[in-house]
C-alpha cells in the first residue's frame, strides 16, 4: 500500500490539475484490423460536432456538441440520447450494411439504462441490427426473414450490466448464429439464419434507440466503437478485449456508499468510505461533464463533504475521486442527485427577541432540554395544553425539529401567544395555536411524541382529561407529562402499556408502549417465514385516515417493478423508494430520515428475495456486497458487514438478509444476478425475466460480534424460498451439476427444478438438521417457501398454483394441491400465499394448514396487480384501490381513489394499516397519489 | 351551432368578473379566465417585493419521475394550485393566503407593508375572493371565513367540516375536511368543497355570503375537491385533484356529470367550453360546459380565451389563434383522429382481412385521413402569431397585453403581435400572476411576491 504521504501528495498532483492524459491506446493494439467502420472518441480524431470515422467515410454526426470526459487513459464521449447524441446519417451509413455477416463493438459505460438501448444501431422498421441492451442486460440482435418478414433476433446477456463500468461489448452474426460477448467472454448465443435486412436507407445512431412509438435515451460513455462486415471469432472477441482491458480500472467503487443525507434545502451531505485512507474528492454539477470540485486532502477512509448551495428542482450529476490501496487515481461511476424535490424540515430563522431572558425562560429551557433527552426523537408532534406564554413551545422548537401545537383554552391569550411565536419565526411550519374552550383534544389517535403543559411545568393551573390525553398519545415511546395526582386516575392505572416514572417534581412521566395487540411486519412477506402475515389483531374494517402525505409519487419506484415492500417495526415505517429509504413515524407520518443511495435498487421480488429486514431498532439493508445497518430512528449507518463470499474468482454481492434469531442469514450472489428495474420494467410474464434468483451459500453473521457465525455451501440455494422460524432455517437448492455449473444466479426452470432438495438448518450453528430431495411440478412463473408452527408450505405455478405443505420436524410431506389459475397477467399467477388463523390463503382457495382441508373459496376478486398482506382478522389487497377483507364478517372494503402498487404494499403493522405511495408513475387519474395510514376504528386501542 | 352563442355566453361570464382595477378572485373571476380589461402602461418597475418569512408549503409535491411503463418522461405536475401564494387585489391592498403562516393576509398596494393578517388553524392554500369590501378564504383547518376587507375582522365563519378532527395530512396538522378549493362568490353566494377521502365524506357547500347560512350542503362522491372551482350561471366546476373535474348544478349543487380528459386542476370557462389540463404530458382538454363530449385535446399548459383570439400557451411558446376557427378545426381534427382509431380497431377484428366489410372500412379511414390532413392544413391557417418563449408557468391577458411567468421572469407580450414588450427577473418560478391598479402582481414558489408598476 502507498504510504499516506505519497498518496496525499499523488491527490495533490490530481487536485493541482497535473493530471497526467496518458497517450490513448494505438490501433495497432488491435487484433483485427479490418473494421468497416471505426470510430475512437479522442480529441485528437474530432471536431465540434463529428467523429472521424478511422475506418471509412462514415463520420459520427454529434448532436449537442461533443463532450469528452478524460480520466487518465480513458477518453470517451458522453451520450445522454437526448440532448447529446450521435448518428451516421444515410447515405455515408450504407457503406455499415452488411448482408452476409457482421461484428459490432464498442467499449462502453452505461450510465441509465432504458427498456431498450442503442449503443451503435441501424435499427429501423425493427429491421437492421443493433448492438446494445433491452433493460440492463446487453443485447445484439439483426433482422433477417423469417416467413417472408423481416424480423429481429436478440442473443442477450443472461446477466445484468453494471451502471458506469467500462464494458467490451460485441455482437457477431454469421449467417447461422448470433453471438454476443461481454468482456471478451460469450454470453448468448441463438441460431439465426439469412441475409441481414435493412429498412430503406437508414441512419446509424449511437446513444438513441428508435422504434414505432418510442425514442429510447440511454446516458452512456464511449471510448471506441467498430464494425466489421465479418464475423470475429470468439478467439479475435477476446484479443481484442484483452488489448485494452486496462481500460477497466481495478476498483470502481468505493467500499460503502456513497449515500446522501439532505440537510435542508440547500445543503446535502455525502458520505463515503474507502478501502484505504484518501483524500476526499467529490466533482458535481448540472451538466456533464461534471465540473464543480469540493475536497478535502486529509487522507482518511471515513468521508463526509457537504454540498451547498445545491439549487431546488435540478438534477444533478456526481462522482468520487479516490486513490485505490495502490495509490490510483480511481473513479466512480457518474451518481444522480436529485434536487428536484426535498423533504427535509422548514430552515427556521428563529428571532430570540420574541423571548426575552426571564428567570422562567430558563427553568422551561433547561426542562426542554431534560425533555428531549428523554423522548428520543428530534421529530415528530408536540402537543402543549396549557402553554402559558408560550415559553416552552419556543425552547422545544428552538433545540428540536418537533412541531408544536399549542391547545389554549382562552380565546384572548389565543392572539398573543401566536403573535409572540409569530415573532419568534415558528408561527405555522413549527408551531401553531389552537383555541378549545374545554378539556378535549381534537386531534388523532396517537397523533403526540410528546404531551407537555408549560402551566403544569410551571406549577400553575392545569387541567385536562387523562382518557383524551392518552388516546392522542403516540404508543412506542409517546411520551406525556401529567400531574401527579394522575397516577391513581383509572385511565392510567392497570394500563400494561404505559409506563410511569414519577419525579421529584409535580409530575409524572408516562411514556406509551406497544399498543397491546399490535404485529410487526419486518420481512418482505411480514415475518422470516414468510407467512405475509403480521399477527396484527387490531387492524381490519372499518379503517379511517390516521395521517396522510409524503413520500409521494415522486421519489418512488415506478409501480410495475415489483420492489421490496415497507416494513414497519416500533412504531416506524420503513419505505424503499427509487435509491431511497425513508423512516416515517407510522403514527403519525413524520418523515424521521431520508437517506439517497445510488446503489440501492432490487426488483422483481418475486422470482428474488428482498434486500431488507428490519430487526430491534435497527434497519438491515443489502446495498452491493455488502449489508448496512442503519439506526432506525436516525438513519445513521452504524455498519457495515461484507458478504461472505465463495472462495473462487467471481464477484459476488449480498442477496438475501433474514432475521435468523441469534444471527441475521445472508446469502451470497453472484454479481449481475439481481434485478434492478431501473427503467419501469414490467415483471410479469415467464419468460427471462422469471428465472429464479440464486445464491452460492447462505451464512449467519453474529452482528454484535461482527463475525460470521457458520456458512452453508453446497447447491444453488433459491432466494424466493429462504425462510427460517422457532430456531431452524429453511430452503430449498438444487445441487443439479447444470444448475451449479451455470455462471449466471439467474436460473432458469429447467435448470432449477432438477435435482432439488429441501434443506433444513440449524439458525444458531448452521448444521444440517435434515435435508430431503424433493419434486416439484416446476415454478415457472414463481416458487414460494413459507414456515408457520411447524409446517413448511411451498408455492409453485405453472399453469396452476401447485400447493405442498412439509411436516417442518422432517420435511416429510403432508398433503398437496393444484388449484386453477384465475389469470395469467398482471400478477394473477405470481401471488404469493398468506398464512393466517391456521389456514393458508392462496390465490383463489384457503386451506387448513394441517389437513389440505379446504375453508374458503370466496377469496375476494382482486383486479389489481399486487398480492395479498394479512394480519391476524383481515386480508388486504389491491382490487382497484386499497382494500380489506374482514375475515369474520366477510366484508370487502375498498378505500376509493387510492390506488395501491403493484406487488406487496400495504402493510399491517403496530395496529395501523400503512399504505407507502406506490402508484408512481401510474397513467391513471385517481385524484391523490399519497402515503397514507388507516387506523381501525372498531378495535380495542380507541380508549 | 356550438359556438354560434359564444359572444353572448362570454360576455355573460365577464359580466360577473369584477371591474377594471380589480383582480378580485384567482384568475379574475369565476371562469378563471385571466382576463381583465385594464391596460397596463409600460415600463414597468418593479415598487416592492413582499417576502414571506416561509416560502410555500405545498400539500403536493411532484409528480413521478416518469411512467416507466409508456416510457413518458418529464411527466407534469396537475396540482399546482398552492405552489405560491396566489393574489387577489382591488385598487389598495392586495390580499393571499398562507401555507406557511395559516394566515389571511393584507398588505398595501401601494407598498407591499402588511395591513392586517388573519389567524386560521391551519393552512390558508388558495386566494382568497374579494366580494363587497368582505374577504372569503377557506382553510385546512375545515372552516371558511368572511372576513371585513377593511380591518380584517371576522364577519361570519362556517365550519365546512362535520366535525372538527384534527390529523397530520401532508406534514401539517388540518381538517379531515380541509377546504382546498377557495371559497367561490356568486351571485351573492359563496360556494366550496372540502374533504378529500369517500370515505370520509366530501362536501360541497352554498352559503349565503352575506350572512354564512347555508344554502344547501351536499355529500358527494367520487370527488376530491382541490383546485380553484369554476362556475358559470347554471352550474359548478369542481377540479378533482389530479383527475378530471366533475360538474355540478349551481342552484342545488346536485351533481350533473364528470368530465373526460386526464386531469388537472388548471380549468377554464371559456362561454362554451370548459378547457383543462395540463394531463400527464402538458395538455388541454376540452369539453362543451354542459356535456362530458370532449371535443379537442391540443398540447398547452394555460390558455387565455377572448371572443375573437384564443393564446395558448406550452412550454417552449405562445401563440395566438383565430378563436373560432381554430376551436371549430381542432374539434374536428380530434373526431377525426377518434374515428380513424375507432374504425382501424375494427378493422384488425375483422375475421377476413381482405373482405368486403374490410375493404369498406379502410375506404372509411381513408376519408377520414384525407379530411384530417385537409383540416391539419386549414389548422395551420388560423395561426396568428407564433412567440418562442421559455416562460411556461403562467399567463393572463389585461387590456391588449399578456403577460407570462416562467423560471426568474415574468414578461409582458403584446397580445396583437406576440413582441415580447417588457421583461423583469424575479426570484423563482413566476407562477401567479394579476393585475388590478394599474400594477402587475407576480407570485414565485419562493413565497416572493413583486409589485410593478409604471415607472413615473
Amino acid at each position: 500500500m502507498m504510504p499516506e504521504h505519497a498518496r496525499s501528495e499523488r491527490m495533490h498532483q490530481i487536485c493541482g490539475g497535473l493530471l497526467v492524459i496518458l497517450t490513448a491506446f494505438s490501433a495497432t493494439s488491435e487484433a483485427a484490423a479490418d473494421p468497416i467502420g471505426r470510430w475512437l472518441f479522442k480529441q485528437d480524431h474530432a471536431t465540434e460536432t463529428v467523429v472521424e470515422d478511422l475506418a471509412g467515410e462514415a463520420d459520427l454526426l454529434v448532436k449537442g456538441g461533443i463532450r469528452f470526459r478524460v480520466e487518465g487513459e480513458r477518453s470517451a464521449m458522453i451520450l445522454d440520447g437526448d440532448k447529446h447524441n450521435a448518428r451516421i446519417p444515410h447515405p455515408q451509413s450504407g457503406a455499415l450494411l452488411p448482408a452476409k455477416a457482421i461484428t459490432v463493438e464498442a467499449w462502453t459505460a452505461i450510465e441509465r439504462t432504458t427498456e431498450w438501448g442503442s449503443i451503435l444501431s441501424a435499427a429501423h422498421e425493427r429491421k437492421g441490427w443493433v448492438l446494445g441492451f433491452r433493460q440492463s442486460n446487453f443485447s445484439f440482435g439483426v433482422a433477417t426473414l423469417k416467413d417472408g418478414k423481416p424480423e429481429l433476433s436478440f442473443s442477450r446477456a443472461p446477466d445484468s450490466l453494471e451502471w458506469g463500468r467500462w464494458h467490451h461489448v460485441a455482437g457477431t452474426y454469421d449467417g447461422s448464429a448470433l453471438n454476443v460477448y461481454v468482456n471478451g467472454r460469450l454470453e448468448d448465443s441463438i441460431p439465426v439464419s439469412g441475409e441481414i435486412q435493412y429498412a430503406e436507407a437508414p441512419d446509424i445512431l449511437m446513444g438513441t434507440f428508435v422504434d414505432e412509438s418510442n425514442v429510447f435515451a440511454s446516458q452512456m460513455w464511449v471510448h471506441e466503437a467498430a464494425v466489421f462486415d465479418r464475423a470475429l471469432s470468439e478467439e479475435e472477441i477476446r484479443a481484442r478485449f484483452e488489448a485494452k482491458k486496462g481500460l477497466i480500472p481495478e476498483v470502481f467503487q468505493v467500499k460503502v456508499g456513497p449515500y446522501l443525507e439532505r440537510i435542508d434545502r440547500e445543503t446535502i451531505l455525502v458520505r463515503w468510505e474507502t478501502e484505504a485512507p484518501s483524500p476526499s474528492v467529490l466533482l458535481y454539477g448540472l451538466e456533464l461533464p461534471v465540473q464543480n470540485r469540493i475536497e478535502d486532502l486529509t487522507p482518511k477512509t471515513q468521508h463526509e463533504l457537504a454540498l451547498t448551495g445545491i439549487e431546488p428542482r435540478k438534477m444533478y450529476s456526481y462522482r468520487i475521486e479516490f486513490l485505490d490501496e495502490k495509490g490510483r487515481l480511481q473513479s466512480t461511476r457518474l451518481h444522480e442527485l436529485d434536487a428536484t424535490f426535498d423533504f427535509a424540515p422548514v430552515k427556521t430563522a428563529i428571532n430570540e427577541e420574541a423571548f426575552p431572558p426571564t428567570e422562567e425562560g430558563d427553568k422551561l429551557a433547561a426542562l426542554a432540554e431534560e425533555i428531549l433527552d428523554r423522548i428520543g426523537t428530534e421529530r415528530g408532534y408536540c402537543l402543549i395544553p396549557g402553554p402559558g406564554e408560550g415559553r416552552l413551545a419556543f425552547e422545544l422548537a428552538k433545540r428540536s425539529q418537533l412541531k408544536i401545537l399549542c391547545l389554549e383554552k382562552d380565546a384572548d391569550r389565543v392572539q398573543g401567544l401566536r403573535a409572540s411565536l409569530d415573532q419568534a419565526g415558528l408561527y405555522g411550519v413549527r408551531a401553531t395555536v389552537h383555541h378549545r374552550p374545554d378539556d378535549s383534544l381534537p386531534y388523532a389517535p396517537y397523533l403526540a411524541n410528546l404531551i407537555v403543559s408549560e402551566n403544569l411545568l410551571l406549577g400553575r393551573e392545569f387541567t385536562g382529561s387523562p382518557e383524551e390525553i392518552l388516546k392522542v398519545l403516540r404508543p412506542e415511546g409517546g411520551t406525556a407529562y401529567l400531574p401527579k395526582n394522575w397516577a391513581d386516575h383509572p385511565a392510567l392505572k392497570d394500563r400494561s402499556d404505559l409506563q410511569i416514572t414519577t419525579t421529584d417534581h409535580p409530575w409524572i412521566v408516562v411514556r406509551r408502549g406497544s399498543l397491546p395487540g399490535a404485529g410487526v411486519w419486518t420481512h418482505q412477506y411480514g415475518d422470516a417465514g414468510n407467512t405475509s402475515n403480521s399477527h396484527d389483531e387490531l387492524v381490519m374494517h372499518p379503517l379511517e385516515a390516521l395521517w396522510y402525505g409524503e413520500p409521494g409519487p415522486r421519489p418512488m419506484t415506478d409501480r410495475g417493478t415489483r420492489s421490496p415492500a415497507p416494513l414497519s417495526i416500533h412504531g416506524r415505517l420503513f419505505i424503499q423508494a427509487d435509491r431511497r429509504l425513508f423512516g416515517l413515524d407510522a403514527y403519525n407520518g413524520t418523515m424521521l430520515w431520508e437517506r439517497e443511495i445510488p446503489d440501492l435498487r432490487r426488483a422483481n421480488v418475486p422470482r428474488d428475495a428482498a434486500n431488507q429486514m428490519a430487526k430491534g431498532h435497527s434497519l438491515y439493508v443489502a446495498i452491493r456486497d455488502r449489508l448496512w445497518e442503519l439506526d432506525g430512528q436516525t438513519g445513521d449507518l452504524m455498519q457495515t458487514f461484507p458478504v461472505v463470499r465463495p472462495e473462487n474468482d467471481l464477484t459476488y454481492d449480498w442477496g438475501c438478509v433474514v432475521d435468523g434469531g441469534p444471527v441475521i442469514l445472508g446469502t451470497a450472489v453472484r454479481r449481475g444476478g439481481l434485478f434492478i428495474g431501473a427503467d419501469g420494467e414490467w415483471y410479469d410474464d415467464p419468460n427471462e425475466e422469471s428465472d429464479k434468483v440464486t445464491s452460492d451459500n447462505l451464512f449467519g453473521i453474529d452482528p454484535a460480534a461482527v463475525r460470521t457465525v457458520w456458512i452453508y455451501e453446497r447447491g444453488r440455494i433459491i432466494n424466493s424460498t429462504l425462510s427460517a422460524g422457532d430456531g431452524s432455517v429453511y430452503f430449498i437448492e438444487t445441487r443439479s451439476p447444470e444448475a451449479v455449473g451455470r455462471r449466471s444466479a439467474r436460473l432458469h426452470e429447467k435448470q432449477l427444478f432438477t435435482d432439488q432438495w429441501m434443506v433444513c438448518l440449524d439458525a444458531s450453528t448452521g448444521e444440517v438438521k435434515w435435508e430431503k430431495p424433493v419434486e416439484f411440478e416446476g415454478g415457472e412463473w414463481v416458487f414460494y417457501l413459507s414456515y408457520f408452527d411447524g409446517f413448511l408450505a411451498t408455492l409453485a405455478t405453472t399453469q396452476d398454483f401447485h400447493l405442498h405443505v412439509f411436516d417442518a420436524r422432517d420435511g416429510s410431506p403432508l398433503w398437496k394441491k393444484s388449484l386453477e389459475m384465475r389469470r395469467d397477467h398482471h400478477g394473477g399467477a405470481m401471488q404469493h400465499p398468506v398464512i393466517a388463523r391456521g389456514n393458508i390463503y392462496c390465490d383463489s382457495l384457503a386451506f387448513d394448514l394441517r389437513t389440505g382441508n379446504l375453508t374458503h373459496e370466496n377469496l375476494p376478486e382482486r383486479r389489481g396487480c399486487g398480492t395479498m398482506s394479512g394480519a391476524e382478522n383481515a386480508l388486504f389487497f389491491r382490487h382497484h384501490f386499497h382494500s380489506v377483507w374482514n375475515l369474520d364478517t366477510d366484508e370487502r372494503v375498498q378505500y376509493e381513489g387510492l390506488r395501491s402498487g403493484c406487488w406487496l404494499g400495504i402493510i399491517p403493522a403496530g395496529g395501523l394499516l400503512l399504505a407507502p405511495e406506490s402508484s408512481a408513475g401510474c397513467y391513471c387519474a385517481d385524484p391523490i397519489q399519497t402515503t397514507i395510514a388507516f387506523l381501525p376504528t372498531g378495535g380495542p386501542q380507541q380508549k | 351551432m356550438l359556438f354560434a352563442g359564444s359572444l353572448s355566453l362570454l360576455s355573460l361570464v365577464l359580466s360577473v368578473s369584477a371591474d377594471a382595477g380589480s383582480w378580485p378572485t384567482h384568475r379574475s373571476d369565476p371562469a378563471r379566465s385571466g382576463v381583465t380589461t385594464e391596460q397596463l402602461q409600460f415600463p414597468l418597475k418593479p415598487m416592492w417585493v413582499y417576502e414571506s418569512k416561509y416560502p410555500p408549503q405545498p400539500a403536493w409535491s411532484g409528480p413521478a419521475r416518469r411512467d416507466g411503463w409508456h416510457k413518458t418522461e418529464n411527466l407534469k405536475p396537475r396540482m399546482v394550485f398552492d405552489w405560491a401564494y396566489h393574489v387577489t387585489a382591488d385598487e389598495n391592498s392586495v390580499y393571499f393566503g398562507s401555507s406557511s403562516d395559516d394566515k389571511i393576509h393584507c398588505i398595501d398596494a401601494e407598498t407591499g407593508t402588511e395591513r392586517w393578517v388573519y389567524y386560521t388553524e391551519g393552512p390558508v392554500r388558495l386566494a382568497p375572493t374579494l366580494d363587497g369590501g368582505r374577504v372569503y378564504a377557506g382553510s385546512d383547518d375545515g372552516w371558511v371565513y368572511c372576513l371585513d376587507a377593511s380591518d380584517g375582522s371576522l364577519v361570519w365563519k362556517h365550519q365546512a367540516a362535520p366535525a372538527t378532527h384534527l390529523l397530520a395530512g401532508n406534514g401539517r396538522v388540518v381538517s379531515k375536511h380541509p377546504v382546498r378549493t377557495g371559497v367561490l362568490v356568486y351571485d351573492g353566494t359563496a360556494y366550496f368543497g372540502s374533504g378529500l377521502f369517500k370515505w370520509e365524506g366530501v362536501y360541497l357547500t352554498a352559503l349565503d355570503a352575506e350572512t354564512g347560512e347555508v344554502v344547501w350542503k351536499n355529500r358527494v362522491e367520487n370527488l376530491t375537491p382541490q383546485g380553484y372551482l369554476l362556475a358559470s350561471a347554471e352550474r359548478l366546476y369542481f377540479p378533482n385533484s389530479r383527475g378530471a373535474p366533475l360538474v355540478f348544478n349551481r342552484k342545488d349543487g346536485s351533481f350533473l356529470h364528470a368530465v373526460g380528459g386526464s386531469g388537472g386542476t388548471f380549468c377554464l370557462l371559456t362561454g362554451d367550453m370548459l378547457v383543462y389540463g395540463p394531463g400527464k404530458t402538458g395538455t388541454l382538454d376540452a369539453f362543451p360546459e354542459a356535456s362530458n363530449d370532449q371535443l379537442a385535446t391540443f398540447q398547452g399548459n394555460q390558455m387565455i380565451v377572448t371572443p375573437t383570439v384564443s393564446y395558448l400557451h406550452t412550454d417552449t411558446d405562445l401563440r395566438a389563434l383565430d378563436r373560432t376557427n381554430f376551436t371549430r378545426l381542432k374539434t374536428e381534427a380530434t373526431k377525426l383522429g377518434n374515428q380513424v382509431n375507432e374504425l382501424g380497431k375494427q378493422l384488425r377484428k375483422l375475421e377476413d382481412p381482405e373482405g368486403e366489410e374490410a375493404k369498406n372500412l379502410q375506404a372509411d379511414i381513408d376519408a377520414a385521413r384525407e379530411r384530417l390532413v385537409a383540416v391539419e392544413a386549414e389548422l395551420l391557417k388560423t395561426l396568428i402569431w407564433q412567440r418562442d418563449l421559455n416562460l411556461p408557468y403562467s399567463l393572463i391577458l389585461a387590456g391588449e397585453t399578456l403577460f407570462v411567468g416562467g423560471t426568474d421572469e415574468a414578461a409582458a407580450v403584446d397580445g396583437k403581435n406576440g413582441e415580447v414588450i417588457w421583461s423583469h427577473p424575479v426570484e423563482g418560478r413566476a407562477l401567479d400572476l394579476a393585475v388590478a391598479g394599474n400594477r402587475l402582481f407576480v407570485s414565485t414558489d419562493l413565497g416572493k411576491i413583486y409589485c410593478f408598476e409604471k415607472e413615473e
